[in-house]
């Protein structure tokens, strides 16, 4: 380690001070030009879609039509205590197999929360008959009903925002060289007025 | 003629440089990167042995078939349940397509399933056991037992454009078969004008009421 001497030395080399006298200018230049504000983020927004708007995201493709709140299931009964949130969305299956929709579909069209994280639905509802959905065909187009149960303190609100992440098929998805469709990165934000029907007494 | 001094007798010497040596590894190299070029895929490597059928009796790994009857259907107008009493009418986005058949395992019990892969290799599976519910004759997800036949149909959702060429695939189990297994894969015989018949005779609702 350098002792006192050695450091009043070095201070004193014109080489040392010059070097000291560099960096005190890139430090105040630095400042200045903001170089020690936070980033920005050079993630590039993602696409918003409104209702109508087809968004294509590898496996599927998805239309969102409409959203509402009700006190039922879509097809069931009045529950006084009970909020539910439901997503009606055209899918089409673009793989090359039918697949089941409790997968791909729940796992990547999901709502996005007042914390903005993504919230799953608890069921795939077929629009048509309220049935539980089976499976997605490749490129048949289905009505579904994405159903979300509301917790308790649930605050009404006009609009809401939904997620949709890319997936993508990868030749040699693992270890072994098998392929598979993997989920990516959030791919579009579908933003949808939200119907209030939690004035009905009846479900219709 | 001087004698070598002994430091550079000591100094080690480089290898000569062989040419038939560098192009033996370039041979190697090359050897190697068209081998992994080559490569079967993982799909090709852990595919089903495919094994072409006839209708009347298709014979797989541990189960026999005997395709029937095709037919057509926009929708099925279905009995209610317990929890929705009333009728109803299951629609399709595409056609409905069902296929009776007689089924059978042959030595141990389990499951068979089955799937249409149309001309352009799309696959479609057979609808579940509730999508139509028809307890006895919906034969997805039938439980079979050896020596007991079971008669029924599979019930097919796909759009009315693919039936031509179709082609019903069987395999036993609920999982995808893997390499060395039996995918039985049975010609329906749908060429351009039978398909367009099942289409011109598809009801708009096919009363399935039993």
């Amino acid at each position: 380690m350098a002792n006192k001497d050695e450091l009043i030395g070095a201070a004193r080399n014109p080489w040392w001070q010059a070097a000291a006298a560099v960096a005190a200018v890139a430090l105040v230049a630095a400042v200045a030009l903001g170089g020690f504000k936070p980033a920005k983020s050079k993630t590039k927004p993602l696409p918003q879609y409104a209702a109508g708007k087809r968004v294509q995201t590898g496996a599927m493709a998805v239309t969102p039509l409409r959203a509402w709140v009700a006190r039922y299931r879509p097809g069931g009964r009045i529950e006084p205590d009970q909020l539910y949130l439901v997503l009606q969305a055209d899918v089409e299956n673009r793989t090359a197999r039918s697949f089941n929709s409790f997968g791909y579909l729940l796992e990547d069209l999901i709502l996005v929360n007042a914390k903005r994280e993504p919230v799953k639905a608890d069921t795939p509802l077929s629009a048509d008959d309220h049935s539980p959905l089976g499976d997605l065909h490749p490129r048949l187009k289905q009505r579904v009903d994405l159903v979300w149960k509301l917790p308790p303190g649930y605050v009404y609100a006009p609009s809401q925002t939904f997620g949709l992440f890319a997936r993508d098929y990868k030749a040699k998805a693992y270890l072994n060289d098998e392929g598979a469709w993997l989920q990516g990165a959030p791919a579009a934000k579908l933003q949808l007025a939200v119907q209030d029907l939690r004035d009905r007494a009846l479900a219709p | 003629m001087s004698a070598p001094s002994p430091a550079a007798a000591s100094r080690p010497r480089l290898p000569r440089w062989r040419w038939r040596d560098a192009l033996w590894i370039v041979l190697a190299l090359v050897a190697v990167v068209a081998l992994r070029k080559g490569e079967s895929s993982y799909e090709e490597r852990d595919a089903p042995l495919l094994q072409t059928a006839p209708a009347a009796r298709a014979v797989g790994r541990n189960f026999a078939v005997e395709v029937g009857r095709l037919k057509v259907a926009q929708a099925y107008l279905l009995k209610g349940d317990f929890s929705h009493p009333e009728d109803r009418t299951l629609r399709s986005p595409g056609v409905w397509l069902s296929v009776l058949a007689k089924v059978e395992a042959l030595q141990r019990p389990g499951y068979l399933t089955a799937q249409i892969r149309t001309r352009d290799g799309l696959v479609y599976v057979a609808s579940n056991p509730n999508r139509p519910k028809l307890p006895g004759l919906n034969l997805s997800e039938r439980a079979l037992a050896p020596g007991l036949a079971e008669s029924g149909a599979w019930f097919f959702e796909l759009p009315p454009d693919k039936l031509e060429g179709a082609h019903l695939q069987l395999y036993w189990g609920n999982a995808l078969p893997v390499g060395g297994d039996s995918l039985v894969d049975v010609d329906l015989g749908l060429d351009k004008a039978a398909a367009r018949k099942l289409v011109a005779d598809a009801k708009p609702v096919l009363d399935l009421r039993m």
